[in-house]
């Protein structure tokens, strides 16, 4: 039975580095220009620039290459999943069929295309959270959804349920580690049999999973009020965030970068 | 019979910036029938060792040996040494899932395939020894209270009937009188031939109830010994996060003063004593 304690995804790695330095809304905008850059790559040789790119910034976070890629583990079903969906279900020219299924190079051509997008997406995304703390990212989050305030778009709220989500992420994991080893320890059988059997064997993982769940939120919730939480309003920083100017450079290079690439993308390959 | 620990290395995330050396070359010998603690601070490695003793983590380096069966992921007696060494987390009261308390104490039984009729016998004696009578066999877990939540879940691990029984902090969030009962459940364990391995960072507890006692510090094994000689042991070099009891540093600040005090773990002895000469 393989554990839960070598997931990364959603986990703030703190470390003395010009990625982990930089302000949070540089760092957020730049992941959305990245990832938008990603999704608009239509040669495959784009591809590999763009890992080299996810390499040299893991480079500059002094974060080892091992923990990134390791990250994207516990989404390669999902990353496989999507492939094969759009292998199988995409029209075009037929190559062979598999009874019902037919593959066409469209589809193959589509699904290896959506699996490296996702694969690409996700190693950013990770990247973000590995460099930048739960509170970074939920006040830079906060300032960037600041201009709709007036508009009624509740910034403060929204940025405080994903910070609250993303510093669950890891507890969870170790509760779920928790309970799965102590019905492991009293004979529980997790990994054997066929899926009938196997979605059975985890109720004795589930239910306890749930009450703990619950029990947290309700324990956060009070210990919010507690601390007369009453939402965003008249609420002061103690850090205040500051953009610097190598901040407008780091996030003026992602940006430049994602058209230079796109351009070249489209007008030279 | 024993469990053999030769050399054990534990590294958490190894390779990562989260990289944590929890167990650095542990040897060790546990008897059946015998009252083992292991004491450390939080962050100690304590819990990891425990996790080792059940298969439930595997040496990175060294070996776990239980009754001769080795602890490996490739070994075809992990079953096996589960069922041998029964293991009781911190708060074992989180684990309870079943709606029924009897069905509760039956999931480790069930798993390991015992029959019908011994079961029932099983779960049986398993509630008697926590001290909860047959009215409780078809409430339901999640609505007793936290005490009974506890004994419900120690039930459901002795019920396999294990050689060992390794216990990870068993007594903490428990009220004096839980404690108290708790104790008297283990030592009765003890008698009827289970080896018992408490896991805490209380030491007075251990002081109070052990036979051999072993100190682990940042994955180290510090020392070992007999309740009396760890305390002696102790007063002379502090470890951080462990306490001595109140007694035994009264006594010691004596003996430093010249007065001929026994330094013992037996409170009792220790107080009385104190009370006499202070009168006197």
């Amino acid at each position: 039975m393989k554990f839960l304690n070598h997931l990364t995804f959603g986990q703030y790695v703190p470390t003395e580095s010009l990625i982990h330095a930089m302000d949070p809304r540089a760092k957020i905008l730049g992941t959305v220009s990245l990832l938008t850059g990603v999704f608009l790559v239509e040669h495959p040789s784009a591809f590999l620039i763009w890992f080299f790119l996810l390499m040299i910034i893991t480079f500059l976070s002094k974060l080892s290459y091992r923990l990134i890629l390791g990250s994207a583990r516990p989404v390669l079903i999902l990353v496989i999943f999507t492939a094969l969906i759009h292998i199988f279900f995409t029209g075009g020219t037929p190559l062979f069929a598999i009874g019902f299924l037919k593959i066409s190079r469209e589809g193959i051509t589509m699904g290896v295309y959506m699996g490296i997008r996702l694969l690409l997406l996700v190693l950013f995304a990770s990247l973000l959270t590995l460099t930048t703390s739960p509170i970074e990212l939920a006040d830079g989050l906060e300032a960037l959804f600041a201009p709709l305030k007036p508009l009624g778009f509740p910034a403060h709220e929204l940025a405080m349920m994903m910070t609250i989500a993303l510093r669950f992420i890891p507890t969870l994991l170790d509760e779920t580690d928790r309970i799965m080893k102590a019905q492991l320890a009293r004979g529980a059988d997790l990994d054997r049999g066929g899926l009938i059997k196997r979605l059975r064997s985890f109720i004795p993982v589930l239910i306890p999973l749930f009450v703990i769940v619950f029990q947290r939120a309700d324990d956060l919730a009070i210990a919010m009020e507690s601390r007369c939480y009453k939402g965003g309003k008249g609420r002061t920083r103690m850090d205040p965030l500051e953009w610097s100017i190598s901040d407008s450079v780091a996030f003026t290079t992602c940006l430049a970068l994602v058209l230079f690439l796109s351009w070249i993308d489209r007008s030279i390959w | 019979m024993s469990i053999l620990v030769k050399d054990l290395v534990y590294i958490y995330h190894q390779g990562t910036p989260l990289e944590t050396i929890a167990l650095d070359g542990i040897e060790l010998e546990i008897q059946t029938s015998r009252w083992l603690s292991i004491v450390g601070h939080t962050g100690s490695g304590k819990s990891t060792f425990a996790q080792h003793l059940n298969a439930l983590i595997f040496p990175q380096k060294g070996e776990v040996e239980v009754e001769g069966m080795k602890v490996d992921p490739e070994s075809k007696d992990l079953r096996k040494i589960r069922q041998k060494v029964g293991l009781v987390f911190q708060y074992p009261e989180q684990q309870l899932f079943a709606e029924t308390v009897y069905e509760e104490v039956a999931f480790a039984p069930r798993n390991w395939g015992i029959k019908e009729d011994e079961i029932h016998e099983r779960v049986e004696e398993a509630l008697r020894a926590v001290g909860l009578n047959p009215s409780y066999y078809k409430r339901n877990p999640f609505h007793l209270s936290g005490g009974e939540k506890r004994r419900v879940a120690i039930a459901s691990v002795i019920s396999a009937r294990p050689s060992y029984l390794v216990l990870d902090e068993p007594t903490a969030g428990l009220d004096a009188s839980g404690r108290k009962d708790l104790l008297g459940l283990l030592a009765d364990l003890r008698e009827r031939g289970m080896g018992i391995i408490l896991i805490t960072h209380d030491l007075e507890l251990a002081l109070s109830c052990s036979e051999q006692i072993i100190i682990i510090e940042k994955g180290h094994k510090l020392c070992c010994g007999t309740p009396d000689e760890i305390l002696v042991r102790l007063l002379r070099d502090h470890v951080h996060g462990l306490l001595l009891p109140e007694t035994a540093l009264l006594a010691s600040k004596l003996v430093s003063e010249g007065w001929d005090v026994p330094l013992t773990s037996d409170e009792l002895l220790l107080a009385r004593f104190i009370t006499e000469k202070v009168k006197s």
